[in-house]
């Protein structure tokens, strides 16, 4: 089978017509041999009796009359039939009346079957026939017969037939094949040739002429002949794609390359590599080891470890390292990477390296403007403690200003002028003051004069008395607010235990008068056995005045409503407790939720937009976290500060310090 | 009798012996014992058939050869009669051969006569030695009848008979005036004509 495999396709056509027609061929022949040889045997058989039949009844009168020469001469007749061997015709006593050839034996006699029957006997037929005239049998004719020369001989004639018309029919099929065949191996000649062409040249303008042909191999040439034009015109936009790509590729500001996952080994790189680290392509490509040489000795050990288990990873990855360009530049490289997965294995890594020196740069001043931005901002937060710190401490002087005023006006209309009268009085009376206090009438009213005036005194002394601990108590608060200050305008940084209700209620008593001045309800819930938090207390006070701040704007612009601003401590889990600030303001936006902790985002007039981004900033140094939500405009707002909890801190520590030590 | 032993070689021709020995030798044992009984019986008579024992049975024979005309038989199964004018050759051979026998549903019937005359009805007419020198009266006297006559003189077909005996050598041999038998209504086969001998002959 592998053999007509492989043969050329008209070949093949050929032993595939000789092999049908040698099938064909064969079957008929052997049937019509069969049939033959049968037909013969019947016909031979046939013959004989019929021979015998006519021989018999020839020799019937003879033997009636005894004439054996008449017997023999009839008898003789069979030697027209060559294939006869011997007649013999018996009397009815058992008696040789007359034969022809050898008289058969007695044996030979045996042999035969009854009479009107025939037998094959060893290649011989034998056939037996009564001779009769009017249904008496005067003797018996015995036919022997050479069946088996006839049959071979006519079996030798048949092979030969045979052999002569397997040889005019492989001829003729050969011929026939090699005509007809033609028209179908030709055109697919045409058409292997012509895609052996387009396969060894590449040569896609080349075209199967198989003529104009209404058959399958017409279709399939023209078919192939379309699929070539496509490809022609496929390969034409692919080449112009491919040409874009390149320019397109060599033109992007950055270097793109395409390397084997193991080996360092560059197998492209854009053109860009020259202007960016002056090194050509070429020089590049055909050098294995060219990167990590050129990589900046400071980073190279780290450069190439960490490349590697990026590209171990499967993924897409970026990292960032220096190289050393021709002219002794230091340039800052980022490279991008995506590795090529094929059938579970990395087979090659594609990327780009990107120059970001100049970025680089500009992130350090960026950095150092930042840096000089949360001074300022750190400055204006103070300064926003100290803005609140003299409102209150203006506020209570207020009150002194009045506790004051009441006073002197108090002691303006004392009654000590009385007093002075009365003792004016007495002392005109000096030396005879007895009987002035006795008889004068005057002098009677004196004593109950002076116990009416120490009485109204005592009173007023009551009433000074208490407006002086007024003042007293304000000047106090003032103390207290001031220290407050003090002890907040400290240097930040110092992270403290301390317990967050305590923090909460310093704030909240920062604001308290501004809350009072607005009419704003407010509503502290804090809860039960609150755990200390680990906080640097200057930027905690600082978020939350400036959170308590927002929404007293929040609930002043949110005109015509309820102010009512819920401060809620709870401890969230053990690690975190959650301040938040719940007012019933103006709300947020959605849109908005997510800038509000932008850098110069507000929507105040006079803000700066630095309030909120820097407290997030500074929750999260201190390992907190600064959230806000809002259910809406109009709907509130809520800001939590989550702040970590001492024990919380504690277990970090202790993860961070080596536990040797 | 050969007796084959099966034998220690095996082979065609010890094939073919063991076919043999199965059913076909025993018939044939039976065939051969038929045919030395038969022989031995043939063997047995005193002699070869008399002259007249031979012509006895041609003339019934002659019988079987011959059509007559319709009209020679009154009916389907009417006896066909074999007549002897003058005196009997046969003793009774002839009288033997015929009893009890019909050629085509035809009861046999032997009669003798003394006269042509007599002899008109008759199929076939024996004519006696005895009669050869009135031949021509006998011949005139069956003219119109379809009779076949049959003689054993020499010229006896040439005056008007139909089939003559005649002597060759130790065989007893015949020849027939187609003439005569076709003037009388009466058709010979031409396989009798075949074993007749030529005029002359």
């Amino acid at each position: 089978m592998k053999l007509i495999r492989d043969l050329p396709i008209q070949r093949k056509m050929l032993v595939m017509t000789l092999l049908i027609c040698g099938a064909v061929l064969c079957v008929a022949i052997t049937a019509l041999f069969t049939f033959q040889v049968l037909n013969f045997r019947s016909n031979f058989q046939r013959d004989m009796a019929t021979l015998a039949t006519v021989i018999a009844d020839n020799s019937a009168a003879a033997l009636y009359f005894n004439d054996d020469k008449a017997a023999t001469e009839s008898v003789g007749t069979v030697k027209a039939k060559p294939t006869v061997l011997a007649a013999t015709l018996v009397s009815p006593d058992g008696t040789s009346f007359a034969h022809f050839g050898p008289a058969e034996s007695k044996l030979g006699r045996a042999q035969f079957p009854p009479a009107g029957q025939s037998r094959f006997v060893g290649g011989h037929l034998l056939v037996s026939q009564a001779a009769q005239w009017k249904g008496e049998q005067t003797g018996t004719l015995l036919l022997r017969s050479d069946y088996r020369r006839t049959l071979l001989e006519l079996l030798g004639f048949y092979a030969e037939v045979i052999l002569g018309i397997v040889l005019v029919s492989i001829g003729l099929a050969m011929f026939l094949s090699s005509r007809l065949g033609r028209t179908i191996t030709e055109p697919v000649l045409q058409l292997a040739q012509t895609a052996h062409i387009v396969g060894e040249e590449k040569d896609y303008s080349v075209r199967a002429v198989v003529g104009d042909r209404g058959d399958e191999l017409g279709r399939l040439a023209e078919s192939f002949n379309e699929m070539l034009s496509r490809i022609q015109s496929q390969d034409a936009a692919l080449t112009l794609s491919q040409q874009k790509m390149e320019a397109l590729v060599h033109s992007i500001d950055g270097i793109v390359w395409e390397r084997q996952p193991q080996s360092s080994q560059f197998t492209f790189l854009s053109r860009q590599s020259e202007d960016i680290l002056g090194y050509a392509p070429q020089a590049w490509l055909g050098q294995p080891g060219f990167w990590e040489q050129k990589l900046h000795p400071q980073d190279a050990e780290k450069t190439i470890r960490t490349g590697q288990e990026l590209a171990a990873r499967a993924q897409p990855y970026t990292h960032e390292y220096r190289m050393l360009a021709a002219d002794g530049r230091t340039v800052w490289i980022r490279e991008s990477g995506t590795v090529l997965v094929e059938q579970g294995r990395p087979v090659a890594l594609r990327g780009i390296f990107q120059d970001i020196t100049r970025q680089k740069h500009d992130a350090e001043q960026l950095d150092k403007l930042n840096r000089q931005l949360m001074d300022t901002s750190r400055r204006a937060g103070m300064a926003e403690v100290a803005t609140g710190v003299l409102h209150n401490v203006g506020n209570v002087l207020n009150s002194v200003s009045v506790s004051a005023t009441l006073v002197a006006d108090r002691l303006r209309r004392s009654k000590l002028g009385n007093l002075r009268r009365a003792a004016a009085t007495l002392r005109q009376q000096n030396g005879h003051l007895f009987e002035f206090l006795n008889a004068d009438p005057k002098g009677k009213l004196i004593p109950e004069y002076i116990a009416t005036v120490a009485e109204q005194m005592s009173g007023e002394q009551e009433k000074l008395i208490e407006k002086m601990d007024a003042v007293g108590q304000h000047i106090e608060h003032i103390k207290e607010i001031v220290a407050m200050q003090q002890s907040y305008a400290k240097v930040s940084g110092v992270f403290e235990d301390l317990p967050a209700g305590g923090l909460v209620e310093d704030a909240l008593r920062m604001n308290a008068a501004a809350f009072d001045r607005h009419g704003i309800e407010l509503v502290q819930e804090f809860g039960e056995n609150l755990p200390q938090v680990r906080v640097d207390r200057h930027k905690v006070l600082q978020i939350l005045i400036n959170l308590l701040r927002n929404a007293k704007y929040a609930m002043d612009a949110h005109n015509g409503h309820a102010k009512r601003l819920v401060v809620r401590v709870v401890a969230a889990s053990a690690e975190r407790v959650h301040v938040s600030v719940i007012d019933s303001g103006v709300g947020i936006a959605p849109e908005n939720l997510t800038r509000i902790f932008n850098h110069g985002f507000t929507t105040k007039k006079e803000g700066h937009g630095f309030g909120l981004h820097s407290g997030a900033n500074a929750a999260k140094e201190m390992g907190g976290a600064l959230t806000a939500h809002s259910a809406g405009p109009g709907k509130g707002a809520e800001f939590t500060l989550q702040l970590l909890t001492t024990a919380a801190a504690r277990q970090q520590d202790a993860a961070k310090t080596p536990t040797h030590l | 009798m050969p007796t084959f032993e099966p034998q220690g070689e095996a082979g065609p021709v010890a094939a073919t012996q063991g076919f043999m020995r199965s059913g076909a030798v025993s018939i044939l044992r039976l065939a051969l014992l038929c045919l030395l009984l038969l022989g031995g019986q043939a063997r047995g008579q005193p002699s070869p058939p008399s002259e007249y024992q031979v012509k006895a049975a041609f003339v019934l024979n002659f019988a079987k050869f011959v059509e007559w005309p319709a009209t020679a038989f009154p009916g389907p199964s009417a006896p066909l009669v074999i007549g002897i004018l003058g005196q009997n050759p046969f003793q009774d051979d002839l009288a033997r051969m015929v009893a009890n026998r019909a050629i085509d549903a035809h009861p046999l019937q032997l009669k003798e006569f003394h006269s042509p005359a007599e002899a008109t009805n008759c199929h076939v007419l024996f004519v006696s030695t005895s009669e050869s020198k009135r031949l021509p009266v006998v011949f005139k006297a069956l003219t119109g009848a379809s009779v076949l006559t049959v003689g054993e003189v020499e010229g006896f077909t040439e005056t008007g008979g139909m089939i003559n005996f005649f002597r060759e050598g130790t065989k007893i041999r015949f020849q027939i005036n187609q003439g005569a038998a076709t003037s009388a209504g009466l058709k010979i086969s031409s396989k009798l004509l075949s074993l007749a001998s030529r005029p002359g002959g």
